[in-house]
């Protein structure tokens, strides 16, 4: 009977240590070859993809049992063998949540609750393993394409309501139909693999997992639109998905899959760009000057790049999980696409990366119009430590803050903008009750004011001028017509940026705002500032009593106010029974 | 540009790559570097200084034997990544790009390395270590001190 273990050698789970697990993995399988022999027995160790669990890499799957083993290290490695060949499952290497015991992946919740289509041959198959690829329906999108005319295949994006993945959500076969009927001799298509959002990491998965999925998406959009050149741009924190981007490109040349005549029908090439460290390069139009050589500073549309795009040709851009999708679509067509969603704007899944203080983070692929609430609870496992959830963020830098009260909203396109958010490239980090809204407002206009390109004025300097303003409100010294100039400033930043990012980086300071406002009313000036003197015997009280949790200190020693998270309430002065309080 | 109707991607479309390859080969870019290009490719030496500005990914000063890049990506930031950073400061006494009076670190904020899942997370000598904690970090510094010291008694 063959058997094979499958480690996935992704980015994240390298950085647990499954490379030495793999190793580890081989070497004991190679020990006991003789043993197998004997017993009719073949295993096989192969890399895989990420499955996407992240929370207890490195993970070990055995086929064809299906059995999931967690948080393996190097010494683990020779039992699973072991348990391979004695035909037995270990026990104390299991999943567990909440006290239950998971053998197969398949039972574990975090996978049984998602919608794998995207996902399907992450943790599954090798990622640069063109017969893996092929054997598990690669190129049948492809092969159904070229025998379709260029506009019936844009009919069918249209049909299955694709809306692009990197952000904006435009209609990708509308968008490809500009390209496909742009004049000019030489059309360009561009992957935006610039995944520049922090807390979205599921393209680097997709790049680094399944990469021909990817490629085979381009190379339809090729043959859609009459593209014959593209250039895929990964961003450089990504040393690993550009090795295997790289590694892929050249084996699908070898196969005749780009280059002259692919497949009888187009020709296609395409080249690898390396960004350079810089958020804004993931606007599209910025990206292009990046690719020329330029500073990553956003053009003025119109002109669309459809009509002139790089190099002054019309181009086409998607991101990495819109052309993963194309292949799917082709190969099982847009009735399919469609189901998968919600019966509004767009079909299909959605890629999530749950992150903060999530207990299982990850990347996970769940239906068009699932409410937040199963992502958090039922397949994230709620919070770590048991706290209470504040909110979430979701869409990067370009997204907003939503309350816990929102979370049984449906994640789509719609409701996510109606809430003043957006899915952006599907970061949802969720927060818990010890984490200030103020705080993030900060840090996120800090990201911005760094990543701004300077090129506008509304962008350049009111993103510093509203972070100043929200300094001055954590630190109590802003009044309430500070919170009415920060919200006036928000929506002109809004309303008067030049691209995409810029409109949307004032997202996070208005939907606090609007969810979180009493904590910036708080802060107003007015209220007094507590300070604890040598008086403090100790008795602890203050600490038990403060509603914010504003005070340190172990009990007989002198305690101290923590002023970023004080509110100024007083309880705490009007507690002490030793005058050890001073109001200023 | 235009050469018979086919766009040839040379000279300045590729001074990007060109800063790319020498950032990593010599682990910085020189202000020599810079006019060698700018007089090879013809790009005034204002409009490189540009570039290299605008784009984080590029060093213009030596840096230590260890480059360590703390993540700042949003879950790291949830997660503490500062603790890092404090850890770092006690440890090595550096903050943000400064390199260590002995030369062996140099500390870098870098905008998410898209391991978020493990955060916090910092990268050194292109190695991600994850779950980083002020104690594991400070460890990972006084090992790194102590086999460099070990080098040092050796030569």
């Amino acid at each position: 009977m063959k058997h094979i273990i499958r480690v996935c050698t992704c980015t994240g789970c390298q950085a647990n240590g499954s490379l030495e697990v793999f190793e580890g993995l081989c070497r004991a399988v190679s020990g006991r070859k003789k043993e197998c022999e004997g017993k009719g027995i073949e295993i096989e160790v192969k890399e895989t993809g990420c499955t996407g669990l992240s929370e207890t890499v490195p993970n070990v799957l055995v086929e064809p049992s299906g059995i999931l083993y967690v948080n393996v290290n190097e010494d683990k490695a020779e039992r699973i063998v072991d348990s391979v060949i004695n035909n037995y499952v270990i026990d104390e290497m299991l999943f567990e949540l909440d006290g239950k015991k998971y053998g197969k992946l398949t039972d574990v919740p975090f996978f049984a609750l998602q919608e794998r289509v995207l996902l399907a041959r992450c943790g599954y198959t090798t990622p640069l393993s063109l017969s893996d690829y092929i054997e598990s329906g690669g190129f049948e999108g492809l092969k159904a394409a070229v025998s379709m005319k260029q506009d019936e295949i844009i009919d069918i994006l249209k049909r299955a309501k694709l809306r692009g993945r990197g952000g904006a959500g435009f209609l990708t076969g509308i968008k490809w139909r500009f390209l496909k009927n742009a004049k000019g001799n030489e059309k360009f298509l561009i992957c935006n693999a610039d995944e520049g959002d922090p807390g979205a990491f599921m393209d680097r998965s997709l790049l680094e997992s399944d990469p021909f999925a990817v490629l085979e998406g381009m190379l339809i959009g090729a043959y859609a639109t009459g593209a014959t050149r593209s250039f895929i741009y990964i961003r450089e924190e990504y040393p690993l998905a550009i090795d295997k981007v790289k590694t892929a490109i050249d084996i699908l040349k070898e196969n005749g899959y780009l280059g002259n005549n692919v497949l009888e029908k187009f020709s296609f090439d395409i080249e690898i760009r390396k960004g350079a460290g810089a958020f804004v390069c993931g606007e599209e139009t910025a990206l292009m000057n990046s690719v020329e050589g330029k500073r990553g500073q956003p053009r003025i549309k119109p002109p669309f790049p459809a009509e002139r795009g790089i190099f002054g040709k019309p181009t086409n851009i998607n991101n990495v999980k819109t052309y993963a999708f194309v292949p799917l679509i082709l190969r099982n067509g847009p009735e399919w696409f469609l189901d998968k969603g919600n019966g509004k704007s767009s079909g299909g899944t959605l890629l999530i990366c749950l992150t903060g203080k999530i207990r299982l983070n990850g990347v996970v692929e769940v239906k068009m119009g699932t409410a937040l609430r199963k992502v958090i609870y039922d397949i994230g496992g709620g919070l770590k430590s048991g706290k209470r959830l504040k909110g979430v963020q979701t869409g990067g830098p370009s997204g907003g803050c939503i309350p816990e009260a929102l979370i049984d909203t449906e994640i789509d396109y719609e409701s996510m903008q109606e809430l003043g958010s957006i899915i952006g490239s599907g970061g949802i980090i969720c927060i818990d009750e010890d984490d200030s809204i103020i705080d993030l407002c900060i840090f996120f206009l800090d990201f911005l004011e760094k990543e701004s390109c300077g090129q506008c004025t509304p962008c350049r300097e009111g993103i510093i001028q509203m972070k100043d303003l929200i300094i001055k409100i954590k630190e109590r010294k802003a009044s309430e017509q500070d919170i009415a100039m920060l919200e006036k400033l928000a929506v002109y930043v809004r309303d008067n940026s030049l691209c995409g990012l810029g409109q949307t980086s004032p997202n996070v300071v208005l939907s606090s705002l609007k969810y979180f406002r009493d904590e910036f009313e708080r802060r107003i000036s007015g209220k007094p500032v507590f300070k604890i003197n040598e008086k403090c015997t100790g008795c602890h009280l203050c600490f038990l009593k403060c509603p914010v949790k504003a005070i340190n200190g172990s009990p007989k020693e002198i305690h101290e106010i923590i002023q970023e998270k004080c509110i100024g309430c007083g309880i705490c002065y009007d507690v002490c029974k030793f005058q050890a309080i001073d109001k200023e | 540009m235009e050469k018979e109707g086919k766009t040839v991607i040379a000279g300045e479309s590729r001074v990007l790559e060109m800063l790319q390859e020498i950032n990593k080969n010599e682990g910085y870019i020189s202000r020599e570097r810079l006019s060698s290009i700018s007089r090879e490719l013809g790009i005034p030496l204002s409009l490189l200084y540009g570039l290299v500005t605008f784009y984080n990914q590029f060093n213009l000063a030596t840096s230590g034997r260890y480059t360590i890049e703390v993540c700042e990506g949003t879950a790291c930031h949830i997660n503490k990544s500062s603790e890092i950073k404090r850890a770092i400061k006690d440890a090595a006494g550096i903050s943000v790009d400064e390199t260590s009076s002995d030369g062996l670190f140099t500390l870098r904020d870098v905008r998410c390395l898209g391991a978020c899942a493990l955060a916090p997370v910092l990268r050194l000598n292109k190695k991600i270590y994850s779950k980083m904690t002020y104690e594991k970090t400070k460890e990972l510094i006084f090992k790194l001190k102590k086999e460099a010291e070990g080098e040092a008694k050796l030569k």
